[in-house]
């Protein structure tokens, strides 16, 4: 380490302020003082009473009446024991003859009972099946239905207008179904109707009506036999 | 030296007249190494009583200084000011050092006042001009007269780190001293 003279200017002045009078302050350092060395004698207390305690597990004869006090400790342990042991065997002597038993290789023998019977407090109510059994056929033929219109020439003078009653004759069929699917004919030749209608509608024809006569919305391509014409 | 080690091996037996001899002998030391460090009396006086307990602490514990006492006291302060200046960034200047510095001269003379520049030139390069790793070398070698060997132990660094950290710290002071000299001549 080269330090040239200037930089011992430094140095010197260094040491000049290491000789400025900086002090403790007397009343910061008593106080201080005082609790160092309240710490250092809570220290040596801590560190007398482990000393003791090391003798004492060193010798065994560090404090008179301990080796007796520790010994009749012990029995009164001892003795607290075998009270609880004993009654806890005495409770569960059951499961503890079971384990002896299990234990000794004795024969085992199952006992097994058929599951109690518990009677349900409700009343049981029994269904019986009734012996009768109606048979009921049921037929149901198809219903043809014609339905036909019948203008009644009969007006009503009902509310000033023309009522137009539809009667349907002897049949259930809807008033609004106006064409109705031709029933099944028997004959065997006429296979164009077996009862099949499925897709076998026929369509309507459209008509052309002569010329000069009035077009009738209420008029059917489907010509209706009973239909008046 | 050997009355120190002595006292040492008293004081590892937690002997309360070795303890209390201890901290007579130690205890301003410390605080003026801390004022240096810290600039405040209260928190200086505060590290004095932290160093001493964690000594007592480290003795309780079958711990401590085994040989060097002394270096162990102060690297225990250089401790514990360096986590209190991280803690609240305590920067204030030294003026306590300054203001002490030749109490009782009523009637200071022309070099006492000259010196007195000086000085308050110097403490203030050291405040503001050095990194804090070259102010406590400086302050460890020149003004506590630790060795390069225990000022790198109480740092924790390398005596060649040390010695590098010093000359560096004095050419800054110099370099700040020279300066402010010519401005105040």
């Amino acid at each position: 380490m080269e330090l040239n003279a200037r930089d011992n200017e430094v140095i010197n002045l260094l040491t000049k302020l290491k000789n400025a009078n900086i002090t403790y302050p007397q009343e910061l350092l008593a106080l201080r003082r005082q609790g160092y060395i309240k710490q250092v004698a809570e220290v040596s207390a801590g560190a007398g009473l482990a000393m003791a305690l090391r003798s004492t597990r060193k010798g065994g004869n560090g404090v008179g009446g301990a080796p007796v006090a520790s010994k009749l400790l012990e029995m009164l342990l001892v003795v607290a024991i075998v009270a609880e042991a004993s009654t806890v065997a005495y409770f569960y002597r059951d499961e503890l003859a079971e384990l002896f038993r299990t234990s000794s290789n004795a024969p085992r023998v199952e006992e097994i009972s058929s599951p109690p019977v518990i009677e349900s407090p409700f009343p049981t109510f029994e269904s019986t099946m009734s012996p009768v059994v109606t048979e009921t056929t049921i037929k149901t033929e198809t219903p043809i239905a014609t339905p036909s219109f019948e203008f009644a020439a009969e007006a009503t003078d009902q509310a000033g207008g023309v009522a137009v009653e539809a009667t349907n004759q002897g049949s259930t069929a809807e008033s609004s179904q106006t064409v109705s699917t031709p029933a099944p004919s028997d004959n065997t030749n006429d296979k164009s109707n077996n009862g099949n209608q499925y897709g076998l509608t026929p369509k309507p024809e459209r008509t052309k009506e002569p010329a000069g006569e009035k077009k009738d919305n209420n008029s059917d391509t489907q010509t209706n036999p009973k239909k008046p014409k | 030296m050997t009355d120190g080690i002595a006292l040492l091996k008293a004081a590892q037996k937690l002997d309360e007249e070795a303890l209390t001899a201890i901290f007579d002998q130690y205890a301003p030391a410390i605080y003026k190494y801390t004022l240096r460090l810290c600039h405040d009396p209260i928190v200086a006086d505060n590290i004095v009583g932290d160093v001493f307990a964690q000594l007592l602490e480290q003795f309780a514990g079958g711990k401590g200084p085994r040989t060097n006492l002394r270096s162990y006291l102060y690297q225990t302060a250089y401790h514990l000011v360096v986590d209190r200046s991280r803690d609240n960034q305590h920067n204030a200047p030294l003026e306590v050092a300054v203001g002490t510095y030749e109490k009782g001269h009523f009637m200071p003379t022309q070099t006492q006042i000259e010196e007195r520049v000086i000085m308050e030139a110097l403490i203030s390069a050291m405040n503001t001009e050095l990194t804090e790793d070259q102010r406590h070398v400086i302050i460890l070698r020149f003004l506590e007269d630790f060795s390069l060997k225990e000022t790198a132990e109480i740092i924790g660094k390398e005596v060649n780190n040390i010695k590098v950290i010093q000359n560096r710290g004095i050419a800054k002071l110099r370099k700040s001293l020279g300066l402010q000299l010519e401005e105040s001549w």
